[in-house]
């Protein structure tokens, strides 16, 4: 395994990647006997051998990304096969805002704080981040200085799998000092083929910082994508994460957002339009580890075609989190006779004050709301395409950027025409 | 024309329509007051072709063609519109959207013209200046978060939109405060003559101030068992139905 890049890599990490291989070594995939992964099982992933991409153009990628782009972007790059295409960057100079490749970034010491502060490898159940150490690639580092508006930063993300099995290891670092603010958007696409993506995003927010952080997946089936998110928010800080699954791919999304200061707010919203064969399995952890926290979390899915949607969501209040809001709801509408959805809402709680609700639903369209519509007029399929984009439009409607929230409304619309052609 | 003659209608084991009579031509406003439990809800209900409701016997007929055949959404573009008791909420879909889909949906089955985006605001902007409602209502989902009230405005809002040659209004007035039932009574008066055909199911007289009907007619026991002019409501309004033969 090569170093990062042209900046020699620190020792730190060149120690950390020898640890995180051993440790991937001693204890392989994940199996479904591990409870965390008992609803995704690994097995398809052993059996080929996904190479890192190596030295292909970036012919094509240009026109491939175009519909991806968003043009109020203060910083986009873009991502082939996990390596950085500098000559496909935009930048635009934001005061208090710094976005460098991993690889440039290194020289900076302060990375050895923050870089895998957040994301534990060394638990059996967390193989793949200490995979995505051993094999890091690049990524992206984002620093947003104290009070400073840092506007959009897009990172895209292409696959490519076309010229055999490929593996990609990359990394995604936010830092946003206090009160700083940021918005940060993932679009994850492919080119098809077999691949295996692994990525590691690790926000952290300082007192009042405010982060929302949009992740858009859309690769195709073949795909394999292990999207692991840990945040970290210290007091008032507000961080509003956003994931919506498109794709006909397999995804393991692995979220767990820590409110350790007091007055910290956590939004989580996952949004699902699957048809094909299409596996997306979101594990979720919300930790309340102080008084005085929130959580939001809302995942909505409408599964069609062999698709399967599960959410496993956990929410934590330690015993000193007195006067913890939480709220967590997983929502499931079934289309289509083959699809599956599987949920398991936990909480775990060890304060006794505490404001804590969730709910789950598995279910087929509302016929009181189909009657409604049918007594207006509206044929039955129509009013069924209507009720079903309906049921994921809150949570596009809750995205709070207004460029990103206009692009995946189109991008659910067409997810959602898929799955009525599907059907 | 609406024709209804000898409906039978139950729902579950109950027989709740037992041999129902009624006619209303284009132009008039009908209202069927009653007391509870005597099928008031069901003959709209049954008439606008929703679930549950098992049609045993009779015919209902507009303009000649049979009702009971046809699916809610074919009624609809028939001109049957049924104002709900409880207006259903439908998270995720703008009032704006909602009754632009089901305006076209209509012209669609009728052979007409779809109506474009800015035809459809100015006539949507139109009508909810009349009824005095908020602009926000265009967006915001249907019925959500919506009062008791805005429930019921909403739903004359569609009257008003889709302007259907027979207007089955479930209790509109259920609910409404004074200015409410104002508004709500210029909506359905904006109905009356020429074409459209109204009827008021209601509980109470307060409504027939505003709207005042051609006939009122009191449905008790499956049947209407007394038929009259306005007069007839102040009637039951002074003395109840047991003294105007519907004993509850």
């Amino acid at each position: 395994m090569s170093a990062v890049g042209p900046t020699p890599e620190p020792a730190w990490l060149t120690s950390t990647r020898e640890a995180a291989r051993a440790r991937f070594a001693e204890v392989g995939l994940p199996s479904t006997r591990l409870e965390s992964w008992r609803w995704s099982s690994t097995r398809r992933l052993a059996d080929v051998d996904f190479e890192p991409a190596t030295g292909h153009a970036a012919d094509g990628v240009e026109a491939f990304i175009e519909d991806s782009r968003i043009g109020e972007a203060s910083h986009e790059h873009v991502f082939l096969a996990g390596r950085h295409l500098p000559e496909l960057a935009r930048r635009r100079e934001v005061s208090g805002l710094t976005v460098l490749p991993l690889r440039e970034a290194l020289a900076d010491d302060r990375l050895r704080e923050t870089l895998g502060g957040l994301a534990a490898w060394q638990d059996p159940a967390d193989a793949f981040t200490a995979l995505n150490l051993a094999g890091l690639q690049d990524g992206l580092v984002v620093h947003v200085a104290r009070g400073a508006s840092g506007g959009l930063v897009h990172l895209v993300h292409v696959a490519e799998g076309a010229t055999g099995p490929t593996s990609a290891h990359v990394r995604l670092l936010v830092v946003a000092e206090a009160t700083a603010e940021l918005t940060v958007a993932e679009t994850w696409l492919g080119h098809g083929g077999q691949t295996l993506t692994t990525h590691v995003a690790e926000v952290w927010l300082a007192p009042g910082a405010r982060v929302t952080h949009a992740v858009l997946g859309e690769e195709p089936a073949g795909s394999h994508l292990v999207h692991t998110l840990r945040a970290r928010l210290d007091r008032d800080a507000a961080y509003h994460g956003h994931l919506t699954w498109l794709g006909g791919g397999w995804v393991r999304s692995d979220v767990d957002l820590v409110c350790a200061g007091s007055g910290a707010e956590a939004v989580l919203d996952g949004a699902l339009v699957l048809g094909g064969e299409a596996h997306v399995d979101s594990h979720t952890r919300l930790e309340h580890a102080v008084p005085h926290t929130a959580s939001r979390e809302a995942y909505e899915a409408v599964l069609g075609g062999k698709a399967r949607g599960i959410f496993d969501g956990l929410v934590v209040v330690q015993p000193d989190a007195q006067q913890t809001d939480a709220r967590q709801s997983s929502r499931n509408l079934l289309v289509s006779a083959d699809a599956t959805a599987n949920a398991k809402p936990t909480l775990e709680i060890y304060a006794d004050d505490v404001k804590c609700a969730h709910g789950t639903t598995v279910g087929q369209l509302d016929p009181d709301q189909l009657g409604y519509l049918r007594s207006r007029g509206i044929p039955r399929a129509t009013a069924r395409q209507l009720l079903t984009g309906a049921f994921v439009a809150e949570r596009v409607a809750h995205l709070p950027s207004a460029p990103l929230r206009d692009r995946l409304q189109a991008r659910v619309d067409g997810a959602l025409a898929r799955l009525q052609e599907d059907a | 024309m609406l024709e209804i003659h000898d409906l039978r209608v139950r729902v579950g084991d109950v027989e709740v329509l037992k041999g129902l009579d009624l006619v209303v031509r284009r132009g008039e406003v009908h209202a069927i007051m009653g007391p509870n439990g005597a099928g008031k809800s069901t003959l709209a209900k049954v008439l606008a072709g929703a679930d549950g409701y098992e049609v045993t016997g009779g015919t209902a007929t507009w303009d000649g063609e049979d009702l009971l055949g046809l699916e809610p959404e074919e009624r609809a573009a028939k001109g049957v519109f049924l104002g709900f008791q409880y207006p259903v909420e439908i998270p995720g879909v703008s009032n704006a959207y909602f009754l632009r889909t089901a305006l076209n949906a209509i012209r669609k089955a009728r052979g007409e013209e779809e109506l474009g985006a800015p035809a459809f605001l100015k006539l949507l902007k139109e009508a909810m200046a009349f009824l005095e409602m908020d602009d926000s209502f265009r967006n915001r989902f249907v019925n959500v978060g919506f009062s008791g009230g805005e429930k019921k405005r909403n739903e004359i809002l569609q009257l008003l939109v889709l302007r259907p040659a027979l207007a089955l209004l479930d209790e509109t007035d259920s609910g409404l405060d004074v200015d409410a039932l104002r508004v709500v009574s210029r909506g359905v008066n904006s109905l009356r003559g020429g074409e459209h055909a109204v009827v008021l199911v209601t509980h109470y007289q307060r409504l027939l101030d505003h709207i005042v009907p051609d006939r009122v007619h009191v449905l008790a026991g499956g049947r209407i068992v007394r038929s009259g002019d306005k007069d007839l409501a102040l009637q039951v309004e002074a003395h109840g139905y047991a003294d105007v033969g519907a004993s509850a």
